[in-house]
């Protein structure tokens, strides 16, 4: 069994990878992978600490609501891609790229 | 019959989605588009009824839920009826304004499901269904903001809505994981148990910095949705971007929908650890107001004003959060549901000069009583209403939000919360300046242009946010009793909460 | 027989029900004057039900304490009602909105013909302004009071912009506005620490004697009552321009004059002194509080006369002069409550409502009389005037009547008001020696006030034309009005002497407060009167400001050019710019308070979004980011939001331990 932490460093780690790539990345698809992996961090969390509750600290009982909500949040992430690409489309007909940087018209 | 006693529960979501299912194939069948909003407003109208009766007449009793993820009280009821009058007003607005545009069938559509996405946001008890609740919304309202996709502004707004919705929601989702992971349960009131057992030192684990992480990312999260500074950036491109209507939407409901949210968790789930996060919310409210309105002031578009103004908005109802009181709870409900009629009918102004083409910068504002004397004097009473003069609603509501926060302030140690009163008050003096301005744009500027004539379906959508603006500042009590009463149902939700 | 005064909610209706069809009614409707006739039966209305209440009032009844009340709001244990409270004050009020207001209105008849199609929006608001006006004074709590309190400035807000094509007369109106914000920002917070400590704003509660007042029932300490009063105080000081907020009052100007003798007269102004005078059951628990409403009120009354001094235009002569006898009446209030205090004595507070009644009357005369000259030659300025005086008897006439009366000559209203209001300021002296010097700038005033009075009647009526203007007397709707208000301001200085007379009338507002009634009969007042030397002192002054003004205006062979060197040139520079005290607040306003939006606009060009960039600078590989990191928006968004978590994160795990929280 390997050991709640190592699972929570993982999770951290894709999330901050994750912050970083929505900050830097400047192609709109790869901020949007990058969103995923912080969507992910999360599902592993849940996944990660249903278990632990269930087999780990027994006063709990058997406890699947942090599996049942990663599978909730894949099928929403799902979703937001399918709206995100769409979007994303239609934005590179009207501008001609996805390069987040040169999508600023509208501003202060 | 089981199935039904299993999702009766459900009933609003229900019925908005089943008329969400079939508005495209309405679309594809008729030829007079208006027919859409005629039929989207089948379900809100329905439910308008049936919730007003509820709450302020007694009678009706929308069906319990019989599942652990739904809590049907007075305080979703609420929130329901605010999302369901929001929906009104905007679908009423909406086919003047999209009258030339392609797939209307799955915008009136998407407008249906954001509601149903709201309405459970109110009605979570658990915080799946408020996470599930929440995209749901938050996806609709992506793609409605991208709706006019010809229009280069539309479809940048709907990018950046995007990605900034997108990164919040992957934040709430993160701290939703470690409050599951410090308590165990995803149930909003059963978190607060496992937190008891912690501070009373039963437990072995010390949650705090991860709860203060959680915490955090929550604020950001729920930030997002009420654009509290310094999560607000996207606001006013989104608002300037969208469809005029659906800014409406995201301004008057959506925001809502992130108060709803930030209620239940902060003040059901997380009310233990409440000194954590107490003196930052307070703080991040007064800083909201004050920035919003700052910025309010050099604006030029009235769309980035009105989001400007809404966000200074959402920093007087977070006051509600630090004073936590069943009477803060009422004021910030009440601030809500004024602020979703003056903020949604003044977007429809604006909406409704978009649809007769005279625009929405500041400047063609100009002379406006001259050409359409009924949005002149509409929009007035709107703003006056914003800045909280009487014998408007937001007077109304502002005095009982600011009230609960010096009430609460001659409790012992609480002494701080008055400062709450004193920004909101100093704000809302701050903020006549640049509302004065477009009344004075209206009335004392020359402007251009002849005479309009206002669709009559916009009419009655920005009549019936004057009346309700107007009814509820000369008579709140009808109004404060009802937030009362969700108050009280919201503090039962809860053991050991004030 | 009809209980009248349980109807005095009625009266604020009749305007406000000529608004509503003012304002909705289709044009075609309007009739006469664009609306001018539902104006003119509104205030008529209101007129009448106020004479009958004042009628009852006469008779000794009054709604106080147990004044029927309506529920506007409940929260918890929180009740917010709305009721009316009628006392001699009340009536006194009314007296002067009711025939001021409706003198004025149907003035406007003929004012305002030319006006147009404005004319409709000028009779609507100038309904709404009245109608809340009467709103105010009927008011039973703080908290109606207050709201009643915004609305007049609103409306004032409209009606001075009322020419708003005018780039002054639109700044004008959002300096009444803004300045007198001020004050009520004063107000609330006065309000605020009232209701902190008692729990409600009602009068009845509030100013109960019978239980002890609620100092001594122990309800809020001393030092805060202090400040609560002075804070409410702070309110009059904005609304009724006291020194150092006058300086809204003389831009005020630019709006109608007839709305100019709305605000002077009748209500905007006098709202602040009648906040003053009901709130005497306060003021009189604290002693600080009522000197600094003394001081204020002397302060203003000598600034703003010298002011007076070198304006050229009619209307700010006036103005100054308005502002002038409102520090007049602050001051007879202040110096009122050390007689309550210290001599059981209303003289004080009797005398400022006096003066407030007889200079309802001759300003609304004065500020008539001057629009009727406008109204004839075209503008504003004196120095184009002159000689009208064969051209425009009635108004000359009337005006002189006014002049007189406020320069206090007897047998006119002014001289006996402000009598009692310097003989109860001198008699303070007795408990605070300052009270004498306040008496000195007292009379000081109304020598001014006889100089620049004359001086303004000489240049416009008497001498030779300046100015090519083809002057004509005007119409009868306008003169009429003009005569009715001459007589009173004639006689209504004799209400002194008429039934109880009116300073046994009004102290019976605050007969609650340790006050014996004068036991002066009527023929001992004027006896009182006349056989005081002080009564000389002023009256001498009066005489040789007339006389000076005769001298230096009306007799030919006068060097007015002495004016304009040395010493004496510099002090009319200084008066011709008010002291510099306007060019202060412009700086101040301007500089100060618009950089600081620059600023703020300064702050979040650069400073957040340089933070943000800094941080992804940070954030990011060092090269080629920065350029990126300026035009990438959204990623900017997201940078911060980290930003904002992570300045929560050591806010709330860091600073907040550490400070101790």
């Amino acid at each position: 069994m390997i050991p709640l932490e190592y699972w929570l460093i993982l999770s951290s780690l894709m999330f901050v990878i994750g912050a970083y790539g929505v900050m830097t990345r400047k192609n709109a698809i790869v901020v949007l992978m990058c969103i995923e992996i912080m969507l992910n961090a999360a599902n592993i969390n849940l996944v990660a600490f249903s278990s632990y509750y269930s087999t780990l600290h027994p006063a709990f009982g058997t406890d699947v609501s942090g599996q049942v909500f990663a599978l909730f949040s894949i099928a929403i992430a799902a979703a937001e891609v399918a709206v995100g690409l769409a979007i994303l489309l239609s934005v590179y007909r009207r501008y001609q790229t996805i390069d987040v940087d040169k999508i600023n018209i509208l501003r202060w | 019959m089981a199935v039904w006693n299993y999702l009766d529960g459900f009933f609003p979501q229900l019925l908005l989605i089943a008329f969400a299912l079939v508005m495209p194939a309405i679309d594809y069948v008729v030829k007079d588009k208006r027919v859409l909003a005629w039929a989207s407003l089948v379900p809100l109208l329905v439910l308008a009824a049936l919730f007003t009766e509820w709450l302020f007449i007694g009678g009706w009793e929308p069906p319990a839920s019989d599942i652990a993820l739904l809590e049907v009280s007075m305080f979703s009821g609420l929130f329901v009826l605010v999302f369901v009058f929001v929906g009104i007003v905007v679908v009423l607005g909406s086919p003047e304004f999209i009258k030339a545009d392609k797939n209307q069938g799955e915008y009136y559509a998407l407008i249906l499901l954001a509601i149903t996405g709201m309405t459970v946001v109110a009605e979570a008890a658990d915080l799946i269904a408020l996470f599930v609740g929440l995209e749901i919304a938050g996806i609709s309202s992506f793609a409605l903001s991208g709706f006019r996709k010809t229009e280069k502004r539309s479809a940048e707004a709907a990018t950046k809505y995007f990605i900034v919705g997108g990164f919040s929601s992957a934040l709430t989702l993160f701290a939703i994981s470690l409050i599951y992971g410090v308590a165990g349960t995803t149930q909003i009131v059963g978190i607060e148990p496992v937190l008891a057992g912690y501070v009373s030192g039963t437990e072995p684990i010390d949650a705090g910095p991860v709860l203060v992480l959680a915490t955090v990312l929550l604020m950001a999260g729920f930030g997002f949705k009420i654009a509290m500074v310094p999560f607000h950036m996207w606001a006013p491109d989104v608002y300037e971007g969208a469809p005029t209507p659906i800014s409406g939407l995201l301004a008057a409901a959506s925001k809502k929908m992130g108060f709803a949210a930030f209620f239940k968790v902060f003040l059901i789930g997380l009310i233990l650890t409440k000194t954590d996060w107490d003196i930052a919310v307070g703080a991040l409210a007064i800083i909201t107001m004050t920035v919003g309105n700052l910025i309010a002031v050099s604006q030029t578009n009235m769309k980035r004003l009105l989001a400007y103004s809404s966000i200074a908005q959402a920093g007087y109802v977070l006051i509600a959060l630090p004073v936590a009181t069943q009477y803060a709870v009422a004021g910030g409900m009440f601030h809500i549901l004024t602020h979703a009629f003056m903020k949604s009918g003044a977007f429809m102004v604006v909406a409704a000069m978009g649809a007769v083409a005279v625009g929405e910068k500041l400047d063609d504002f100009k002379g406006l009583n001259r050409r359409s004397p009924f949005l002149a004097l509409s929009m007035t009473l709107f703003l006056l209403s914003l800045a909280g003069i009487p014998p408007l609603a937001g007077f109304a509501s502002k005095f009982v939000l600011f009230s609960s926060s010096v009430y609460a302030s001659f409790e012992p140690g609480q002494g701080w919360l008055i400062w709450l009163a004193i920004a909101g008050v100093l704000n809302s003096a701050l903020s006549l300046y640049y509302y004065a301005r477009v009344i004075k744009y209206m009335y004392m500027e020359k402007g251009t242009g002849d005479s309009v004539k206002i669709p009559p379906m916009m009419a009655v959508a920005v009549g019936f946010a004057v009346l309700m603006v107007v009814g509820i500042g000369l008579f709140p009590d009808p109004f404060v009793s009802a937030c009362r009463d969700a108050a009280e149902a919201f503090s039962g939700l809860a053991p050991g909460w004030r | 027989m009809i209980d009248w005064i349980a109807y005095a909610w009625l009266i604020p209706v009749f305007p406000f029900l000529a608004f509503v069809l003012i304002g909705l009614l289709p044009k075609r409707t309007l009739g006469w004057e664009d609306g001018g006739g539902y104006a003119v039966a509104g205030a008529a209305g209101a007129l009448v039900l106020s004479m009958l209440v004042i009628w009852d009032v006469l008779n000794g009844q009054t709604l106080t304490h147990d004044a029927p009340r309506s529920t506007w709001l409940i929260i918890g244990d929180f009740r917010i009602e709305f009721g009316i409270w009628v006392d001699q004050l009340t009536a006194v009020m009314l007296v002067v909105i009711s025939v001021v207001g409706t003198l004025v209105v149907i003035y406007s008849g003929g004012y305002m013909h030319e006006e147009g199609v404005g004319r409709r929006r000028y009779y609507a608001e100038i309904m709404l302004f009245i109608s809340v006006m009467y709103g105010l004074v009927i008011a039973d709590n703080y908290l109606q009071m207050f709201i009643f309190w915004e609305l007049v400035g609103l409306c004032s807000y409209l009606l001075i912009g009322f020419w708003y094509e005018k780039p002054s007369a639109a700044s004008a109106a959002k300096r009444a506005f803004i300045v007198t914000r001020v004050g009520d920002i004063m107000l609330m917070a006065g309000l605020i620490i009232l209701f902190k400590y008692v729990g409600t704003l009602d009068f009845a509660v509030l100013f109960g004697q019978g239980a002890g007042s609620i100092v001594s029932r122990g309800e809020i300490p001393q030092d805060m009552l202090t400040l609560a009063t002075a804070l409410i105080f702070g309110g009059a000081i904005g609304k009724s321009a006291q020194f150092p907020l006058h300086e809204w009052l003389p831009d005020a100007m630019e709006g109608p004059t007839t709305v100019s003798a709305l605000i002077h007269a009748a209500t905007m102004v006098k709202a602040g002194v009648y906040l003053t005078a009901r709130t005497y059951p306060l003021l009189v628990q604290t002693p600080e509080s009522l000197l600094f409403v003394a001081i204020i009120g002397g302060v203003t009354a000598l600034i703003a006369a010298t002011c007076a001094l070198a304006a050229n235009d009619i209307k700010r002569v006036l103005a100054y002069s308005t502002v002038s006898q409102l520090g007049y009446m602050i001051l007879a209030l202040g110096a009122g409550g050390y007689l309550v205090i210290h001599a059981h004595e209303a003289g004080g507070y009797a005398a400022a409502m006096f003066h407030l009644m007889n200079h309802g009357f001759f300003k609304a005369l004065l500020f008539l009389c001057a629009g009727s000259v406008i109204h004839s030659v075209g503008t504003n300025d004196m120095r184009s005037m002159g000689g009208l005086r064969g051209k425009m008897p009635i108004t000359s006439i009337t005006m002189l009547i006014g002049s007189v009366a406020i320069a206090g000559i007897p047998p006119l209203s002014g001289f006996w008001s402000k009598d009692e209001v310097l003989a109860a300021v001198y008699e303070g002296g007795e408990f605070d020696p300052v009270f004498f010097a306040l008496w000195a700038m007292g009379v000081a005033t109304a020598f001014l006030t006889a100089f620049y009075m004359f001086r303004m009647w000489f240049m416009t009526f008497a001498g030779a034309p300046r100015s090519e203007v083809h002057a004509h007397e005007s119409p009868k709707i306008m003169t009429v009005p003009l005569m009715i208000l001459a007589g009173l301001a004639l006689v209504s200085g004799f209400a002194l002497f008429v039934g109880e007379g009116f300073m046994g009338f009004i102290e019976r507002s605050i007969e609650d407060l340790p006050v014996t009634p004068l036991h002066e009969s009527l023929t001992d007042i004027a006896v009182r009167i006349f056989t005081d030397p002080l009564t000389y002192v002023s009256l001498v002054l009066a005489v040789a400001g007339i006389l000076l003004a005769y001298r230096v205006y009306y007799l030919p062979g006068f060097d007015r050019s002495v004016f304009a060197v040395g010493v004496r040139g510099k002090l009319q520079r200084a008066l011709e710019n008010r002291w510099y005290i306007s060019q202060f607040y412009d700086d101040f306003a301007v500089k100060v308070w618009y950089g600081f939006a620059l600023v703020a606009d300064w702050f979040d060009i650069y400073v957040i979004d340089g933070i943000v960039n800094g941080f992804a600078y940070l954030g990011a590989n060092m090269g080629a980011t920065i350029r990126k990191a300026q035009s990438g928006n959204v990623q900017r968004y997201a940078s911060l939001i980290i930003l904002g978590i992570v300045v929560l994160l050591v806010f709330i795990l860091y600073v907040l331990p550490w400070g101790g929280w």
